[in-house]
C-alpha cells in the first residue's frame, strides 16, 4: 500500500518506462511499414493491373478478331464456293439452306440480294427486307468484295446487329449482294465473355461513329458514346475522338483501348480502381490488425518479462522502503544470480551490519540520556546559586555606590574647604603685606615727619637769614639812589656843556662843525645817561618797595613756619602713636596667618585624604560592578549550560526515540 | 539507417565507375560492331542497305549484312551467331514482327534496332530495342492532304480505298491515316469502296474493275502502296476510263509509280527514303553502342522508342528527282 502510495506521489515505475519507451518506436515502425508496405503494393499492384489490363484486353481483342475472322472465312467460304461454282438457283438455295442454323452466331444463315431487289434467305429462316437494295448491308456490301462487317444497325426483326456484307460476283452480270447478320446482343456477349481479368469490363465501339456496339449492359447497345450520361463514358468518347489508345485513368477507372484489326471497331476495357485496390485496402486493413495485435502482444510480452525481471527489484524495494520505515527485521529472500541477486545479498549484509550498529547506538543514547538528565539537574542547581550570587553581587553593589557617593561627597566638602582656608591664608597673607607696607609706610612717615620738622627749623632759620639779607638790600638801594643823585647832576651839567658847546660851534660856522657834532653827540649821551639814572631810581624804587614785601611776607613766613613747626612736632606724635598700632596690629595678623596656615595644611591634608579615598570607593564600584557583570554572566551562562543541559536531554531523549524506532528484534 | 544509406551510396558510386568503364571501352567509334539481317532483299531494302554501309564505313564501324530469305529460321541463326561473336548492335528487319520476342531473347543483352517492318509497341523499350523507319501514318495522311487540295471546293467525296492485308502494319497506319486526315476535314467521305487488295496490282485491278460494275460515283482512288495503285490505272485502261481524270494515289514511289505519275496515269505517292532509314538506323547504332544517349537523335520520338524517317510527297512537279 505504502508502495502505492508513492507511485502515485511521481514515481515511474521501470515497467512504465520501458513501455513508455518501447512501444511509441514499434508503434511509429508498426506505422512506417504499414505506410510504406501500402503505398509500395498499391503502386506494384497498380503497375501489375495495367499490364494485367493490357494483356487481358490484347487477348480479348485476339479472341474477338479471331471470332469474327472465324465468322468472316465461314462467310466468304460460302461466297468463294458460289462464286467458283457459280450455282444455279436451285443450288445457291440449297446452300443457302445449309447454311441457316448450321452456326449460333448466325442462325438465319447467309442471304443475298441483288440490284433488282431480289432478296434470297434459306427456307425458314425468319429474315425479311422491305427494300433490300435500300438496307444498311446492302448499301455497305456494294462497297466490297470481300466481306466486312457494317455499321451497327436496326433490322426488320428490330433487332440490333451487324451485318458482314460484300458483292458476290457470280458472273451473273446482275450485282449481288451477300450478307449474314451478327446480333450485336451475341456480340456483347462474346465479348464480355473473353474478358480475362477478374471484375475487368468491356464494350466495343466503332471508331467511325462512336457507336456502341457491344456492352454488358444491353440497353447501351446501339447508341452513341458521345450521348451516354456517365462521364467516364464522355471521357473515352473524348479519348476516341482523339485516336489516343494508351491506357490511363478515367474517373476511378482504369482503362485501355484495343482496335480490332479488319474493323474499324476500338475495343474498350476497364476496370475500377476501387476493385483493383480492394484487396490492397483489405491487406492494408489486415496489417493494421496484425500492427495492432502485434502491439499489444508486445505490450504484454513487456509487461510480463519486465515483471519477471523486476521482481527481486520489488523485493529488494520493499526490503529498502521497509528499511526507511526503520524496520530492518526485514528478510530479503536471495535467489537469482544475476546482479539484482548480488544487490539483494549487499542488501541483507548491509541490513544486519545497520541492525548491530543501531543496538550499540540505542545502549550508547541510554547512557548518554541518563547523563544528559543528571547534568541538567546539575546545572539546574548552579543556575539557581549563580542567581544568588548574583543578587548578592547586585546589592553589594548597590551598598558601595551609595558609599562612594558618600566619601564623594566628603571630599567634595573637604575640597571646598582647603580651598577656603586657602583663600584665607592668601587674604591673611596679603592683610599681613598690607600690614607690613602699612607699618612701614607709617614708619616712613614718621621719618617724614621728622624731616619735615628739621625742614621747618631748617626754612625757620632761612626766613631769618632772609630777612637779614633784605634789610641789607634796604640800605643798598638807598646808597644807590644817593649815587644816581650824582650822576643825575653830572649828566645835567654835561647835557648844558654839550648845549653851549653847540651854541659856540654854530657861532665858530664851518670850522666849528666838527665840534658841533661831538658836541650833539655828547649832548646825546648826556641825555641818555640822564634818562638812565632815571630809570634806575624807578628800579630802586621798585626793589625798596618789594624789598619791603618781602620783609613783611618773610615776617609772615616766619610766623606761619613758627605755627607749622608746632603743628608738625604734634603729627609726629600722632604719627608714633599710629606706628604703635599698627604695629601690634601686625603683630596679631601674624600670629592669626600662622594659625590659618596651620588650619590650611590640615584642610589640605583632609581634602587629599578624601580625594583617594573616593578614588578608591570608585575602584571599588568598579570592581563591584565587574563582579555584578561576571555574576549575572555566569547566571547567563549558566542558564545556557542549563538550557544546553536541557536540549542535551530532549536530543537524548529524541536519539533514545529515534533509536527506538529501528526494529532490530522481531516483535 | 546511416550505414545502409553509406552502403547504398557506395555500391551507386561503384556501378556509377564500372558503367563509365564500360562505356569507355566502347566509346571509340573503330571498335563498334554492327551486324545487319533483313528479311529478305528487294530494291527497297537493297537501297537501304547501301546507305547503311556507306554511313557505316564514313563513320568508321564495322558492318556485317546478312539475308534471312525470308525464313525466321535463318534469322533466329544468324542473330544467335551474332550474339556469339559480340557484336554491339543489331539491325533487324524482321521475317516477321511475329517473332520479335524469340529474336530479343536470341539477342540476348545486345541492343536491337527493327526497320521496315514494325513489331508491337509493347516489345519495345528505349536505348534497347528501337524502330527505325517512316511512320505509316504520315504516308496516309500525305495522301489525305494531296486530295484534300484537289477537292478543296467539294464537301462531298467518293472514295476507293484498296488497302493490304488488314493485319499488315503498314496496311493500319496508312489506311489510319489516310482517313483520320480526311475526316478532320470535315468534309462528307464516302467509302464507295474499301477493300483489300494485298499489295497486289491484280487483284487491285479486279477489285476496281468489280467496283466500277457497282456504278458508284468516284472522286479518287486511295491504295496503301504504287503497285495496287497501278492495278487501278490498269483496270481504269481496260474499262476505257482516263486515269488522268480520275487521281489515282499510291505510296512507296516505286520506280513504276513514279512513271505513271510522269505519264500522268497515277497522280501521288509517298517516297519512303531507303536511305534515310539506312543512315539513321546506322546514327542510332552508333548511339546506343557507345550509350552516349538518343536524345539528340533526329526524328526520335519523346518515349525513345521510334526514330521517324520522314516521307516525301511525289506528285508529278517533283517526281524527276525519284526516278
Amino acid at each position: 500500500m505504502e508502495m502505492g502510495k508513492q507511485k502515485k506521489k511521481g514515481i515511474v515505475s521501470i515497467k512504465v518506462k520501458l513501455l513508455g519507451i518501447i512501444l511509441p518506436v514499434v508503434i511509429i515502425m508498426m506505422v512506417l511499414l504499414v505506410g510504406i508496405s501500402y503505398l509500395i503494393s498499391k503502386s506494384i499492384i497498380t503497375e501489375n493491373s495495367e499490364d494485367l489490363l493490357s494483356s487481358s484486353i490484347e487477348n480479348q481483342a485476339n479472341e474477338i478478331e479471331a471470332w469474327l475472322n472465324e465468322n468472316l472465312s465461314a462467310f466468304q467460304t460460302a461466297k468463294r464456293t458460289i462464286e467458283q461454282t457459280k450455282p444455279d438457283a436451285q443450288q445457291l438455295q440449297q446452300i443457302l439452306d445449309g447454311y441457316a442454323g448450321f452456326n449460333d452466331n448466325y442462325p438465319e444463315g447467309l442471304y443475298i440480294a441483288d440490284a433488282n431487289g431480289n432478296l434470297m434467305t434459306a427456307d425458314g429462316s425468319g429474315k425479311t427486307e422491305s427494300n433490300p437494295t435500300q438496307s444498311v448491308w446492302y448499301q455497305e456490301g456494294l462497297t466490297r468484295w470481300n466481306m466486312g462487317f457494317t455499321k451497327a444497325y436496326t433490322n426488320d426483326k428490330g433487332e440490333a446487329v451487324v451485318s458482314a456484307a460484300g458483292i458476290l460476283k457470280d458472273g451473273s452480270g446482275v450485282m449481288k449482294v451477300i450478307s449474314a447478320d451478327l446480333s450485336l446482343e451475341r456480340i456483347s456477349i462474346i465479348v464480355n465473355s473473353f474478358i480475362e481479368m477478374d471484375q475487368a469490363q468491356a464494350f466495343l465501339v466503332s471508331a467511325d461513329d462512336g457507336t456502341i456496339l457491344a456492352h454488358r449492359d444491353m440497353s447501351l447497345i446501339s447508341t452513341r458514346l458521345s450521348d451516354a450520361d456517365s462521364s467516364f463514358m464522355q471521357d473515352v468518347a473524348q479519348r476516341l475522338s482523339e485516336h489516343n489508345y494508351a491506357i490511363t485513368k478515367l474517373d476511378q477507372n482504369i482503362v485501355d483501348f484495343a482496335e480490332i484489326s479488319g474493323t474499324d471497331w476500338i475495343l474498350v476495357s476497364y476496370i475500377p480502381t476501387d476493385v483493383i485496390y480492394a484487396d490492397i485496402e483489405g491487406l492494408r486493413t489486415l496489417m493494421i490488425i496484425i500492427g495492432l495485435v502485434s502491439v499489444i502482444l508486445l505490450a504484454v510480452l513487456i509487461e510480463r518479462v519486465v515483471h519477471l525481471v523486476i521482481r527481486p527489484v520489488k523485493e529488494l524495494t520493499k526490503a529498502i522502503v521497509a528499511m526507511t520505515n526503520g524496520d530492518f527485521t526485514i528478510r530479503v529472500k536471495v535467489q537469482s544470480k544475476d546482479e539484482i541477486g548480488v544487490m539483494s545479498r549487499q542488501v541483507e549484509k548491509f541490513i544486519v551490519s545497520m541492525k548491530g550498529m543501531i543496538a550499540s547506538i540505542h545502549s550508547v543514547s541510554g547512557k548518554l540520556n541518563a547523563q544528559a538528565s543528571s547534568s541538567d539537574e546539575v546545572s539546574g542547581q548552579m543556575y539557581d546559586a549563580s542567581r544568588l550570587q548574583s543578587q548578592s553581587m547586585k546589592e553589594l553593589n548597590n551598598t558601595v555606590e551609595q558609599l562612594s557617593l558618600s566619601v564623594n561627597e566628603i571630599a567634595n566638602n573637604a575640597t571646598t574647604l582647603a580651598m577656603v582656608v586657602a583663600d584665607t591664608r592668601e587674604d591673611g597673607e596679603q592683610v599681613d603685606e598690607k600690614m607690613r607696607a602699612t607699618v612701614e609706610i607709617s614708619r616712613q612717615g614718621k621719618a617724614d615727619m621728622q624731616h619735615v620738622s628739621d625742614a621747618m627749623t631748617q626754612i625757620n632759620e632761612s626766613v631769618h637769614r632772609l630777612q637779614q639779607a633784605i634789610d641789607k638790600v634796604g640800605k643798598a638801594s638807598e646808597e644807590i639812589t644817593n649815587i644816581t643823585g650824582v650822576i643825575g647832576g653830572i649828566a645835567d651839567q654835561t647835557n648844558l656843556l654839550s648845549l653851549n658847546a653847540s651854541i659856540e660851534a654854530a657861532r665858530a660856522g664851518e670850522a666849528g662843525r666838527g665840534f658841533a657834532v661831538v658836541a650833539t653827540e655828547i649832548g646825546q649821551l648826556a641825555k641818555t645817561s640822564a634818562d638812565s639814572v632815571h630809570d634806575i631810581e624807578g628800579l630802586i624804587n621798585e626793589i625798596n618797595s618789594l624789598v619791603r614785601d618781602a620783609v613783611r611776607q618773610t615776617d609772615e613766613s616766619v610766623e606761619s613756619i613758627t605755627n607749622s613747626s608746632s603743628l608738625v612736632g604734634n603729627a609726629l606724635e600722632t604719627f608714633d602713636m599710629i606706628f604703635n598700632n599698627i604695629d601690634q596690629v601686625n603683630g596679631l595678623v601674624r600670629q592669626m596667618i600662622e594659625k590659618v596656615e596651620k588650619v590650611d595644611e590640615v584642610a589640605g591634608n583632609v581634602a587629599a585624604i578624601s580625594e583617594e579615598q573616593a578614588a578608591s570607593s570608585e575602584e571599588i564600584l568598579a570592581t563591584s560592578e565587574t563582579m555584578v557583570e561576571q555574576a549575572e554572566n555566569i547566571t547567563g551562562n549558566s542558564e545556557s549550560v542549563s538550557d544546553g543541559a536541557k536540549e542535551l536531554a530532549v536530543s537524548a531523549e529524541e536519539l533514545t526515540g529515534q533509536v527506538a524506532k529501528f526494529k532490530i528484534e522481531e516483535a | 539507417m546511416k550505414k545502409i544509406m553509406l552502403l547504398l551510396g557506395t555500391l551507386g558510386l561503384l556501378a556509377c565507375i564500372l558503367a563509365g568503364c564500360g562505356s569507355q571501352s566502347t566509346a571509340s567509334g573503330k571498335n563498334v560492331k554492327i551486324f545487319l539481317t533483313l528479311n529478305a532483299m528487294d530494291t527497297f531494302r537493297q537501297t537501304l542497305v547501301d546507305a547503311a554501309s556507306e554511313r557505316a564505313s564514313q563513320e568508321g564501324v564495322q558492318l556485317d549484312i546478312a539475308d534471312a530469305e525470308d525464313v525466321i529460321e535463318n534469322q533466329v541463326a544468324q542473330i544467335k551467331s551474332a550474339a556469339e561473336q559480340g557484336y554491339d548492335v543489331i539491325l533487324c528487319g524482321a521475317v516477321s514482327t511475329d517473332t520479335t520476342v524469340e529474336l530479343k531473347a536470341t539477342a540476348g543483352e545486345i541492343p536491337i534496332i527493327f526497320f521496315n517492318s514494325c513489331p508491337n509497341e509493347k516489345h519495345l523499350s528505349e536505348g534497347q530495342y528501337v524502330y527505325v523507319g517512316s511512320d505509316e501514318k504520315v504516308a496516309g495522311q500525305l495522301q489525305a492532304e494531296y486530295v484534300l487540295k484537289q477537292f478543296a471546293d467539294k464537301d462531298e467525296i467518293n472514295v476507293v480505298l484498296l488497302k493490304g492485308p488488314n493485319s499488315h502494319s503498314a496496311t493500319i497506319g496508312r489506311t489510319s491515316g489516310v482517313k483520320q486526315a480526311l475526316k478532320a476535314s470535315g468534309k462528307k467521305i464516302n467509302y464507295v469502296f474499301e477493300d483489300s487488295a494485298n499489295w497486289d496490282t491484280e487483284q487491285a485491278k479486279t477489285l476496281f474493275e468489280l467496283f466500277l460494275q457497282t456504278g458508284s460515283p468516284v472522286d479518287c482512288v486511295i491504295c496503301n502502296n504504287d503497285s495496287m495503285a497501278l492495278g487501278v490505272v490498269e483496270a481504269c485502261k481496260d474499262n476505257g476510263i482516263d486515269p488522268g481524270s480520275l487521281p489515282i494515289l499510291g505510296v512507296d514511289a516505286t520506280a513504276d509509280g513514279c512513271a505513271a505519275i510522269q505519264s500522268g496515269e497515277m497522280a501521288f505517292t509517298v517516297y519512303q527514303s531507303g536511305v534515310g532509314q539506312g543512315q539513321a538506323a546506322i546514327d542510332m547504332a552508333i548511339r546506343m553502342a557507345r550509350q552516349s544517349g538518343t536524345e539528340d537523335m533526329e526524328g526520335i520520338t519523346e518515349d525513345g522508342m521510334y526514330v521517324w524517317v520522314p516521307f516525301e510527297a511525289v506528285d508529278s512537279s517533283n517526281v524527276a528527282q525519284y526516278q
